[in-house]
């Protein structure tokens, strides 16, 4: 009886987190593309010395961002499944994506919010935050970004 | 522009030359998340999204550490911060550290 209960619980998790984890997936991609259309007139690189910089205007200044993504219940099977055989695990592939896109988004956000068009030197790096999360069997991931954003006097036609 | 301390990640500033290097400045902090947010975390888990709290906490967490870096670099009598940079690491269950470093310096335009 406790094991039926429990298979149902675990099949109930399992729909939800394939309905759920799919529908934010797919909004996040979508909103994603979106946001980063308006972004792309922006220069925005990993360069550590400024792009033709116009001194005087605005002081540079550092600007950091931060996402946490959480996996849902649903891959996580899939993936238990994989790194029994082995292989590449493609959602935790998208899920990085994800995280990383974001936090590049954020740091150009806050580039234009402050009147700036230009970012250089910039930097991800992913953080393990809460080191007792991993062992409950969650999976989250961080990503940590930094840059410097400037004024550029280059042309970027859109 | 006297008050004001230029932080950058870059090791230059363009239109400014450095005239003086005061040494490395740091800052750190180590943060914990409360329970709700783990509890709010665990059933983020179930359906996957962003985890909010934890990103505040990560904000948070970067601007006391860089906070604490400026006061460092303004004790010194430095008026920018180069070559900034961050690390993370989980010190314990369910806290984590956050470290800010850079090289205090004295710039004057060029």
């Amino acid at each position: 009886m406790e094991l039926i209960i429990g298979a149902g619980f675990a099949l109930v998790f399992l729909a939800l987190g394939f309905l759920f984890g799919k529908m934010a997936d797919q909004k996040h991609l979508a909103d994603l593309a979106v946001r980063e259309q308006s972004y792309q007139t922006m220069i925005s690189t990993q360069s550590k010395h400024f792009l033709a910089p116009v001194p005087g205007k605005f002081a540079p200044t550092i600007l950091s961002s931060e996402t946490v993504i959480a996996n849902d219940y649903f891959k996580r099977f899939l993936a238990s499944f994989r790194s029994f055989f082995g292989g590449e695990i493609k959602s935790y592939n998208v899920l990085m994506e994800r995280a990383r896109r974001e936090t590049i988004l954020r740091i150009l956000e806050q580039a234009r919010a402050g009147g700036y068009n230009a970012i250089c030197n910039l930097r991800l790096e992913s953080a393990d935050i809460g080191g007792n999360l991993s062992k409950q069997g969650m999976s989250i991931v961080c990503v940590l970004g930094t840059a410097t954003a400037y004024h550029s006097g280059l042309d970027q036609a859109p | 522009m006297e008050n004001q301390i230029f932080v950058v990640n870059t090791e230059t500033i363009p239109g400014f030359r450095i005239v003086q290097v005061k040494g490395i400045v740091q800052g750190n902090t180590v943060r914990a998340k409360h329970a709700g947010r783990d509890i709010a975390a665990s059933l983020k888990n179930l359906v996957g999204g962003e985890l909010k709290g934890y990103t505040e906490l990560l904000t948070e967490s970067r601007r006391e550490a860089m906070n604490r870096m400026l006061q460092q670099a303004q004790q010194l009598g430095a008026n920018a911060v180069v070559n900034v940079r961050f690390t993370t690491s989980a010190v314990t269950a369910g806290a984590s550290e956050m470290y800010a470093y850079g090289t205090a310096v004295v710039v004057q335009p060029e």
